[in-house]
């Protein structure tokens, strides 16, 4: 059975699919798998600014290694 | 139908997925990442999870390794396995990545999209296990600095460019905010730890933010008057973070703060 998917296209002219949103610590973080290659996953803020709603980089390792742990948490089960 | 994008994704599941046809990924696929991941951690790595006997487990075992090994990757695939997560960790980090968020529907079935999430959950696994084992500390370490008004004012959003692709701080405001502080040390780190994240002039951006905001000429300055020069007389600027770190944790455990500028 079909079911919908959200894609995006990000900064490196590719296309994602968005797997899923958690909100954490004041922000929203958007994980998405390369829909090229699902070896190809990366995770984006969501941010809302005067130009309207991007997606933007994490900040370093430490902010990176902590929404994988979201991520993880949320979806082992 | 599927839609074009979808069929690239079945394209690539089918012909091998995250790993290739000798790898467990097919199995995985049919298990949840909890089942897994509990299946593959013994009782001393369950103990790790959970914060108990850190220090011991860390002398014993790698769990990245054992949870790469258990899940059927051998040393060759272990390899692969950590690059994935790096790979992701290099397509997530840092602020010249923006795009705008602008989502389009495609339709797809279940399946794919679950083997697709199975594969997040999995490197998010690596990431989580290997995590735990290394940065433990330095997690820590990130939640408490970005509680420091130095942190939150140091803002990349604030003034982008037309295209979005650059940015700049407002150098006066962050001085500003710190110049009114009562951790003024504290917030000076929070503020270098954001501004050295973003990687950008990051010497530069912080002596702007010390001369307006202290009787410091500049960052260098600022470090050489507590000591954290080099035998070679340049900044030591680990030994800062090491030292900035320890002393907001102390600071906000015992509700302290100083002000030395």
């Amino acid at each position: 059975m079909d079911i919908e998917a959200e894609v995006v296209t990000l900064n490196d002219g590719l296309d994602y699919v968005i797997l899923d949103e958690i909100s954490a610590h004041s922000n929203v973080y958007v994980y998405l798998s390369n829909t090229e290659d699902p070896r190809n996953f990366c995770v984006r803020k969501r941010i809302q600014n005067n130009v309207g709603s991007l997606l933007v980089g994490l900040d370093d390792d430490d902010e990176y290694n902590m929404a994988m742990k979201l991520y993880f948490e949320k979806n082992k089960k | 139908m599927a839609d074009k994008t979808w069929d690239s994704i079945n394209r690539a599941v089918v012909n091998g997925g995250p790993l290739n046809e000798t790898s467990n990924y097919k199995r995985m696929a049919g298990m949840s990442t909890k089942e897994l991941l509990d299946e593959a951690l013994d009782p001393r790595v369950q103990d790790l999870r959970s914060g108990k006997q850190f220090e011991d487990i860390k002398k014993i075992i790698d769990p990245r390794d054992y949870f790469l090994s258990y899940v059927g990757i051998d040393d060759s695939k272990r390899q692969v396995a950590v690059a994935y997560n790096e790979n992701a960790r290099n397509n997530s980090v840092g602020s010249n990545k923006v795009s705008a968020d602008v989502r389009r529907k495609v339709k797809t079935d279940a399946k794919t999209k679950n083997i697709v999430k199975a594969t997040a959950a999995f490197i998010a696994g690596v990431a989580v296990v290997g995590g735990l084992a290394y940065s433990v500390s330095k997690i820590e370490d990130a939640n408490l600095v970005k509680e420091t008004v130095g942190y939150q004012s140091v803002v990349e959003n604030t003034h982008r460019t037309e295209d979005n692709k650059g940015y700049w701080y407002d150098t006066t405001a962050i001085a500003s905010d710190l110049a009114s502080s009562s951790n003024y040390d504290d917030d000076v780190y929070g503020a270098y730890y954001k501004v050295n994240a973003d990687g950008y002039n990051v010497l530069g951006t912080m002596d702007d933010i010390i001369a307006q905001s202290s009787d410091y000429p500049d960052f260098t300055n600022y470090l050489k008057e507590h000591g954290l020069v080099k035998a070679d007389g340049s900044i030591d600027v680990d030994k800062y973070m090491a030292q900035a770190s320890m002393d907001l944790k102390n600071h906000l455990e015992n509700n302290t703060g100083e002000r030395t500028r």
